[in-house]
């Protein structure tokens, strides 16, 4: 579980986060939405320790960020960032990186990493390309492999950094199934997304971010009645029908 | 740091090839030697001809181009990987600038250190290094921009190395071979501080090759895996200066085999670790290398020109190359 208690931040003198206090408990999809620039992916950096907050302070599991080393903190928290490299290496390889917070000197992996990652891969449904270069592999099956390196990190805690950007329906809709199978093993799960159908349908809360500070942070249908996407987004939000995604198996 | 068979006999192949062209170095040059001219050292030392300009010359000469072939590649990789740029080396960024200003420095105020020189060219790569990387990130860190600063931080150490030449003519016993770098009356002597720095950069590298190959996934990746970004990119920085310091200390200012060299390995072993990639690159480097001042010394026999102006010719149309057949996402 992650908690977050008035929290102020950014990048040196620009404040990008202000006083924002929220949770992401287990067991849980929560969606975080808000027009760009409003300080989304730098409250999520800030949740895994990479920008330090100038007021305010994070916990997970129960336990101050602060206390935590590099490591020890990689072990509970593991985040897909938005930008993410096209490094010279395979999916294997990269899935195997998972396990990096988890090996001792002389980062020799042992079979049970191996079995981690190949377990990964396989929930991903990237194993069979697994011996592929990244750079050989779509932008969905490159997704995957992060995916899997992310479950092989095993990490109580994920945070995804608008994962489905760039994502065909069918790659999209794979990634909310194992977002539901993540929630359902108990892991606290949050998300960034810019496609609002699919945040209001796998969410179990929504939090609203404007300008570095929470609108709302409810249940999706309260969210929707309290008009805070149309002032944050300065759109009208008008739902016609129910979406329905099928998952398929 | 599991190795792979088949870049095990890559790195085996590589070493040969290596093997193969010491041995044609020491044999070829304004003099040539057969194989028992070569064999007569072991009997009769330095006593003949042969064993002479074998013993002083052409086998300091070797390890000269084997050490900063080596160390110039693996700094080269080094920075390329840290800084995510394919273009950059330490050429071109400034690294060798840097330390050419510190050594013509410590070579016109301190003549009789030899031992301080790999030390102070470590100190003038590493202030080159992050002045660059400063100003890159000051001004949004692209790709393109690195290069540009790289360049701008070059021209302003070699305008300082001109400066301290202008005052201490004597500082160095040929400013051209300097300028273009060459292995021309290099002895055992010189090279045994920088052999030191290298082996130790190397070994350090090849140690640590796991942090590089996660610092190579980017800087948000690396850091969700729990490794001290800042704290290893310096780390590899420092010792990629301390590389081409040591190169730059007896070789002058060769460019470009760090930019070429790391290119060549990874397009022989693709998607290989940076553990299997590191000894691809620095044995490379080093055949690379001999091979460049084999060429230098016999093309135009007997006249002999620097080694930096044969690998500039390779260098040059390489980096235009790279500029226009890289993705351009890369490069941006």
């Amino acid at each position: 579980m992650i908690e977050i208690n008035h929290l102020f931040g950014g990048y040196s003198s620009f404040e990008v986060v202000k006083d924002v206090s929220l949770a992401f408990p287990d067991g849980q999809i929560s969606v975080l939405i808000g027009p760009n620039g409003s300080g989304k992916s730098t409250l999520f950096s800030m949740c895994c320790g990479m920008i330090p907050p100038k007021k305010g302070d994070i916990f997970i599991d129960g336990k101050s960020l602060k206390e935590f080393s590099r490591k020890e903190c990689a072990k509970k928290i593991a985040m897909l960032s938005q930008y993410r490299a096209i490094p010279d290496m395979t999916a294997e390889r990269l899935v195997l990186h998972g396990r990096f917070p988890w090996l001792g000197y002389p980062r020799v992996y042992c079979k049970d990493d191996i079995t981690i990652a190949q377990n990964a891969m396989e929930r991903t449904g990237i194993l069979e390309k697994s011996k592929s270069l990244l750079s050989h592999l779509s932008g969905g099956e490159r997704q995957k492999a992060y995916l899997a390196m992310l479950l092989a990190q095993n990490a109580n805690n994920i945070l995804f950094d608008e994962p489905s950007t760039y994502l065909d329906i069918s790659c999209t809709l794979e990634l909310l199934k194992i977002l539901l199978e993540l929630k359902n093993e108990g892991k606290c799960i949050a998300a960034i997304f810019h496609d609002l159908g699919a945040a209001l349908k796998i969410a179990d809360k929504i939090a609203v971010i404007k300008d570095g500070k929470i609108l709302i942070d409810a249940a999706p249908k309260k969210v929707i009645k309290s008009g805070a996407i149309e002032e944050a987004f300065n759109v009208r939000l008008k739902l016609s029908r129910q979406y329905e995604f099928c998952i398929a198996q | 740091m599991k190795i792979h068979k088949r870049n095990i006999i890559f790195i085996i192949a590589i070493f040969f090839v290596l093997l193969f062209f010491s041995v044609v170095s020491i044999l070829t040059g304004v003099v040539r030697f057969s194989f028992s001219d070569f064999g007569e050292i072991f009997s009769k030392g330095t006593q003949t001809m042969a064993g002479k300009i074998i013993f002083y010359i052409r086998i300091p000469r070797l390890f000269a181009a084997i050490l900063a072939g080596a160390a110039l590649s693996v700094a080269g990789f080094l920075i390329q990987t840290v800084l995510a740029n394919p273009l950059a080396s330490p050429g071109i960024i400034g690294v060798n600038s840097g330390a050419g200003l510190f050594s013509v420095a410590c070579m016109a105020l301190f003549p009789q250190k030899i031992a301080l020189l790999p030390f102070a060219a470590f100190a003038g790569g590493m202030l080159a290094v992050f002045l660059v990387y400063s100003i890159a990130l000051k001004t949004g860190a692209s790709r393109i921009t690195l290069i540009l600063s790289g360049a701008a931080i070059s021209s302003l150490m070699s305008a300082g190395t001109n400066t301290i030449l202008t005052f201490f003519p004597d500082a160095i016993s040929s400013y051209s071979s300097f300028q273009h770098g060459g292995f021309a009356g290099v002895s055992i002597n010189t090279l045994i501080y920088p052999a030191a720095v290298i082996f130790a950069g190397i070994f350090l590298t090849i140690i640590f090759s796991a942090e590089l190959d996660i610092i190579g996934l980017g800087e948000n990746m690396a850091f969700s895996l729990g490794l001290n970004v800042k704290f290893y990119r310096l780390f590899f920085l420092a010792i990629a200066s301390a590389l081409a310091g040591a190169a730059v200390s007896f070789a002058g200012l060769i460019g470009f085999v760090g930019l070429i060299v790391p290119h060549m390995a990874r397009f022989l072993i693709k998607g290989a670790a940076k553990s299997e990639l590191l000894p691809v690159c620095s044995l490379l480097g080093a055949a690379f290398l001999t091979l460049c001042d084999l060429a230098a010394r016999t093309i135009f026999s007997p006249f002999e020109f620097p080694v930096g102006i044969v690998i500039s010719f390779l260098g040059v149309p390489f980096f235009l190359w790279l500029l226009f057949n890289k993705e351009k996402g890369e490069l941006k």
